[in-house]
């Protein structure tokens, strides 16, 4: 009886998470204790003191941002990352399933610590990942899986999104995943960028525009992959 | 003080670090004349024994492995040998013919704490090589090689003076001393001495006027009153090894060996001639005439021969060879090390080698051109950048953020490209878009910006105009639509 009741934990606790069971027990759900702390320029769009908790980012996680739309600001999230300065490590890294990175408009830094990996499938997606998550010259890596359709993304295995966590754990920035919808189960986080980009946003600067979509990001604790109707509502 | 290191079977050992498969069961090394030279202690134990022709060794031992005597092995081994021994001192003598594998040091006022554990060091780095060697150390040059005769494998042993070396002379037969002929052992048999000790003892004048000079000289050795002036010899330092094959290779593990061979008789080198390698080089020719050669510039000058091994291993991961392995040569780059030093604040890579291992498997997953650091390319084009190799090295102080103009701060939003640009249907009306429909958005244009013309190379052939426009589309966000070679393009969003 004890063994059932006990499973029966592990199973609820698997559907809440939404990993696998023994995964579950592994890594419970945890509150995020600990912000990034980062120093991300003037902006400092994830700053913790006294700005939103949404923005709180936890160190060493696996973080998934979901843009709802191809106008809703994940470039500048992940140009806003790519710029912090990480407590560890050299480099940043992007995996780009879909080459979408644009070198003219996203503004790196004059110094060569960005690393650009195009990709052209899943299977080198998730190695190309699996490789540089293991380098510790790497403090912060982040992967753009807006290119790949939905039936691509299917063909990655849940067990290979937690393998990629553990590595992310590793990491000093951790790993950011950047999805159409939601699909990495074992993400630690999920923020959701919902509110489409307009014309005059062209003419703010870019620490306006931060700030404009810290105000507008939906946060959502591990396991839960439903976006708000608020978010998608914009 | 004098110390004697002698390396048991040393042509059969230094043949046998280059035969992975062939290190247990009994081996026997065959000479040109096709004669057992020498052979392991497990072909021993089957009564094979030096001298023996291959055919009456077989015949002894159905299941032995019979090895030709390799030069080239052994010219390596002795370099290897002289290389460990520097370290204690550069007064060394080699052994030639048959002392092949002996070296003797000569030691000035040796402090015997710190001796005895460089000895071990040595014994154990010798053994690390597959080279098993003992050791001998005493007054005279040849009590030191009474000394290792007696010694155990891989052990040492000491005489510190005339009665040690006495007591140990009386375990020790007559053929042990090399100035007595087979002819002068006979005679001295003949006369009831069996022992180097008992020989000793005879008075000199005596002996001298019964075998003659042979006999005064080997007096001599026994009792201390001659040391032998040692000729001592060096070897110019090589920074390279070649590897002709008899049997080429076809595996990856195969060249891995011999690869992890060199490495460790390089990494000996360095550290003898105290340099580092900055580069190193290897060079493969294949059975089918064709060569291959890569120079790898290491991220970081080393003399480690793990770091070189896995550094090459991830190359030939990648490298895909038509043909077996006939020539393999391996060499690095020397440099002083102190040249390499970088400064406190210098180094920007935590981990030079892990990040070159790093970028070489991205290259065997994705191929070279996959990835970078992007840089604008010198021209006005949107579209063109160029991807430049992720430094490894230490960083270059001319690209520091200071010494570049800060500009005008960005504004808008930067841009996501869609990778092929998808192809529009544009309505347009009083020459402005209106209406776009494309495979992942389609509305009415709310508002728009443009056109923004842009051209250039107008001196090449390729000449390129392109007009575009920023254009919001209704609840779908902010996108760049381009006009070029008379078709629409939707180039990518505002992110």
């Amino acid at each position: 009886m004890a063994r059932e009741d006990t499973a029966g934990i592990f199973k609820a606790l698997a559907g809440k998470t939404g990993m696998c069971p023994a995964t579950a027990l592994l890594d419970p759900v945890k509150v995020a204790e600990q912000p990034i702390g980062a120093d991300y320029g003037g902006a400092s769009l994830l700053s913790t003191e006294g700005k939103s908790p949404a923005w709180e980012l936890p160190q060493r996680q696996m973080i998934e941002c979901v843009c709802t739309g191809p106008s809703v600001g994940g470039q500048s999230f992940l140009e806003c990352l790519i710029n912090a300065s990480w407590p560890s490590g050299v480099f940043t890294a992007l995996v780009d399933a879909g080459h979408g990175f644009d070198p003219g408009s996203l503004k790196t830094g004059p110094d060569n610590h960005f690393f650009w990996v195009q990709v052209r499938s899943c299977k080198q997606l998730t190695k190309a990942l699996d490789i540089i998550l293991r380098d510790d010259n790497f403090a912060f890596v982040a992967a753009d899986l807006r290119g790949l359709s939905n039936a691509q993304l299917q063909t990655i295995q849940p067990f290979v999104w937690y393998r990629l966590q553990r590595l992310a754990h590793q990491r000093a920035g951790g790993c950011v995943v950047f999805t159409r919808k939601p699909s990495v189960r074992c993400a630690d986080r999920r923020i959701a960028l919902s509110r489409a980009r307009c014309l005059d946003d062209l003419d703010q600067s870019r620490e306006t525009l931060l700030t404009d979509i810290q105000n507008s990001v939906h946060y959502m604790n591990r396991g839960q992959v439903t976006i708000p109707e608020a978010a998608i509502a914009g | 003080m004098y110390l004697r290191i002698h390396i048991e079977n040393f042509a059969l050992a230094a043949a046998l670090r280059f035969q992975p498969g062939k290190q247990r069961g009994p081996v026997a090394l065959v000479d040109h004349q096709g004669r057992v030279f020498e052979c392991n202690s497990a072909a021993q134990g089957k009564d094979i024994l030096p001298g023996m022709s291959m055919a009456k060794a077989l015949s002894r031992c159905g299941s032995l492995q019979i090895i030709n005597q390799d030069m080239q092995a052994e010219r390596v081994a002795k370099r290897l040998l002289w290389n460990v021994a520097w370290q204690i001192t550069p007064q060394i003598e080699l052994g030639q013919g048959q002392d092949m594998g002996c070296a003797t040091l000569e030691l000035v006022r040796p402090d015997f704490q710190k001796l005895t554990l460089q000895i071990d060091r040595l014994l154990s780095t010798l053994r690390r090589y597959d080279l098993t060697a003992r050791a001998g150390l005493a007054e005279t040059p040849e009590w030191a090689v009474f000394a290792a005769i007696a010694a155990e494998r891989s052990c040492f042993k000491i005489i510190p003076n005339k009665e040690r070396a006495q007591e140990l002379m009386a375990c020790l037969p007559l053929p042990v001393l090399e100035a007595l002929s087979a002819e002068h052992c006979a005679i001295l048999e003949g006369w009831g001495i069996h022992t180097l000790a008992a020989l000793a003892k005879l008075p000199r004048q005596a002996l001298g006027e019964r075998i003659g000079q042979a006999g005064l000289q080997a007096w001599d050795i026994l009792n201390g009153q001659e040391k032998r002036r040692l000729h001592f010899s060096e070897i110019e330092p090589d920074y390279s090894q070649r590897f002709d094959l008899e049997d080429p290779i076809v595996d990856l593990e195969g060249i891995c060996f011999l690869i992890q061979r060199a490495s460790e008789s390089l990494e000996l080198q360095l550290e003898q001639a105290g340099k580092m390698a900055r580069s190193v080089f290897l060079y493969l020719k294949l059975e089918n005439g064709r060569t291959e050669q890569k120079t790898i510039r290491l991220p970081e000058a080393t003399s480690r021969a793990d770091l070189l091994e896995r550094l090459l291993r991830n190359y030939l991961e990648q490298l895909r060879l038509k043909a077996p392995v006939c020539v393999l040569q391996l060499g690095v780059e020397p440099v002083d090390p102190l040249s390499r030093q970088a400064g406190l604040f210098e180094r920007s890579v935590r981990n030079p080698w892990r990040l070159q291992e790093t970028l070489d498997q991205l290259a065997g997953l994705l191929g070279p051109d996959a990835f970078g650091c992007p840089r604008p390319s010198d021209t006005h084009h949107p579209d063109r950048f160029r991807l430049e190799a992720l430094s490894t090295d230490e960083p270059d102080t001319h690209s520091n953020s200071s010494t570049y103009p800060e500009g005008p701060p960005e504004m808008g939003p930067p841009m996501r490209r869609f990778y092929p640009p998808l192809a529009a249907k544009v309505l347009i009306r009083k020459g402005r878009p209106v209406h776009i429909a494309t495979d992942i958005v389609q509305g009415d244009v709310e508002r728009c910006n443009g056109p923004y013309c842009l051209s250039g190379d107008w001196a090449d052939k390729e000449i390129w105009a392109l007009a575009e426009w920023d254009v919001e589309i209704t609840q779908a966000g902010v996108y760049c639509l381009r006009w070029q070679k008379e078709r629409w393009q939707l180039i990518g969003a505002y992110d």
